[in-house]
């Protein structure tokens, strides 16, 4: 699998206060299953503005073929996707 | 009142330094252009093949900004080419503007990557220029993840210079007591407004450098240089008292031009082309309700050497058809019909916002139906985009009916003043 900038497929949740949420992604695994993981735990989570594009961060826990794995992924605000940035460990 | 306080602030390789920093955190991309000779390069089929932006390293290998990519690779085999995306530079110069209005209430953006910021008073706020600089840089890279350099100074030319001085990802300040120090040993050429042609005939005269220019005899450099001896003696002085102006000034005249992908060596190819840049012309002074009453045509042959012509029409127009049969007949007689041509430019300037129009007794054609015609064009193009309608002749499709200026692709408000 590739080690960071993965477009994946996401459903999200947003609360009252505007703040957004991933909940579960769905993305293509190296045999061309698709393959669905459901976020555990975000463990930090920011905005960011480089290049002058806002997104925003998670760091979130998933379980990829059973193993707990911390992924950073990315929600580009302008164009509404959401991408795996890299996986952490 | 507080002395004046003026910061420059410029991004170190602008382009270079936005594409890197968006393949980087955005992308997501492990090498950072920053730190390989790489360069962001135009078009080479297009024949727009130059460097736009080169890296520290590639400037190692004394790689310069406007040289051809195919003279840069010779230079630097290993060099990585990145094509430009005008789209991210925008949003990212605006990201900046944004980042230094909230600093100071005043920002003058001087060009894409370079703004002027009136910090004056601020003393309090921030604490003195050189710490406020260093705190404003710190957080466009924290917030934005490229570098600038920030001049301070007292006024928009020493704070321009000091800018300039050593880079990148620093403050610099060059205040009116700091001149003989850090200005004035500076080679003549590095000065503001100093161009090329400038040095040469400094360097006849026995000026080196900037401090020689400042103790030469203003007298001597009028009779040399006329007007523009007085702006340089009084900027290698350090006096300078533009303000600082955060409204974007009006147009002294509107003119695009193109490289033509293959040379055109009839005149009826040219005049194709000479078309399309009216429309473009006469498209973008219809939008902004400008008409101009000076017309001028500019040609670079296939040996670059370089030539234009202008014309004063009785009645300032924004009619396409009129400013291209003026363009025409500047053409025929600029033109001498054998020398390929590179490149054609169409130029208009002594602008007016009048509404009305001086008829005269020798008018060929009927312009109130020229210009109902064009508005109503316009209004089409505006609804329905810019190829909805155009000219039988561009059917073929071999000249694109509207050239000149950024790509259509690329067209983003770049040259408009960021909100």
């Amino acid at each position: 699998m590739q080690t960071n900038n993965i477009p994946v497929e996401a459903i999200s949740v947003c609360n009252t206060i505007g703040d957004i949420r991933p909940m579960r992604i769905r993305l293509e695994d190296d045999n061309h299953q698709l393959m669905i993981l459901n976020v555990n735990e975000i463990i930090y989570s920011k905005e960011c503005n480089l290049s002058g594009i806002i997104s925003y961060r998670y760091g979130c826990k998933v379980h990829i073929h059973g193993v707990e794995r911390l992924i950073e992924l990315m929600y580009n605000v302008q164009s509404h996707k959401w991408t795996i940035l890299k996986i952490l460990s | 009142m507080s002395k004046p306080i003026i910061f420059h602030i410029d991004v170190n390789s602008a382009f270079l330094s936005w594409e890197a920093c968006y393949r980087v955190n955005i992308l997501g991309e492990s090498a950072d252009l920053r730190d390989i000779p790489s360069v962001v390069g135009g078009d080479q089929e297009k024949r727009h093949g130059i460097v736009l932006a080169k890296s520290n390293s590639a400037k190692k290998y004394k790689i310069q900004t406007g040289e051809p990519l195919v003279s840069a690779l010779n230079k630097c085999p290993n060099l990585t080419i990145v094509p430009p995306n005008y789209e991210l530079y925008v949003t990212s110069s605006r990201a900046l503007l944004k980042i230094l209005k909230e600093f100071s209430p005043l920002v003058e953006q001087y060009s894409i990557d370079e703004a002027y910021c009136d910090m004056t008073g601020t003393e309090n706020i921030y604490g003195t220029p050189i710490a406020a600089a260093t705190y404003i840089k710190d957080k466009i890279y924290e917030e934005l993840g490229f570098t600038v350099n920030i001049g301070c100074s007292s006024n928009k030319l020493l704070a321009k210079m000091a800018g300039d001085f050593q880079k990148p990802n620093m403050v610099h300040s060059l205040f009116p007591e700091e001149i003989p120090d850090k200005m004035w040993p500076l080679d003549v050429g590095d000065l503001f407004f100093v161009g090329r042609a400038t040095q040469k005939k400094l360097r006849s005269l026995g000026i080196q450098t900037i401090g020689e220019l400042a103790h030469t005899d203003i007298n001597i450099l009028r009779y040399h240089f006329k007007k523009h001896g007085e702006v340089i003696y009084n900027y290698a002085n350090g006096y300078d008292f533009t303000p600082l102006i955060d409204i974007t000034p009006q147009n002294k005249g509107y003119g695009n031009s193109i490289t033509i992908p293959i040379d055109a060596s009839t005149a009826s190819s040219a005049k194709m082309v000479l078309l399309s840049l009216c429309e473009t012309v006469s498209t973008r002074l219809r939008a902004d309700n400008i008409k101009a009453s000076c017309i001028s045509v500019s040609i670079t042959d296939c040996e670059f050497s370089h030539a234009s012509h202008q014309r004063n029409i009785t009645a300032s127009t924004n009619i396409t058809n009129e400013i291209y049969t003026i363009a025409c007949l500047l053409f025929d007689e600029l033109w001498d019909k054998k020398t390929p041509i590179r490149q054609l430019g169409v130029h208009t300037s002594k602008l007016s916002n009048d509404d009305y129009r001086q008829y005269n007794l020798f008018d060929m054609y009927k312009y109130d139906k020229l210009k109902k015609l064009d508005s109503a064009i316009d209004e089409i193009r505006g609804r329905y985009g810019e190829d909805s309608v155009k000219r039988a002749c561009f059917l073929d499709g071999s000249t694109n009916h509207m050239s000149g200026g950024i790509d259509k692709a690329k067209r983003t408000g770049i040259t408009k003043g960021v909100e």
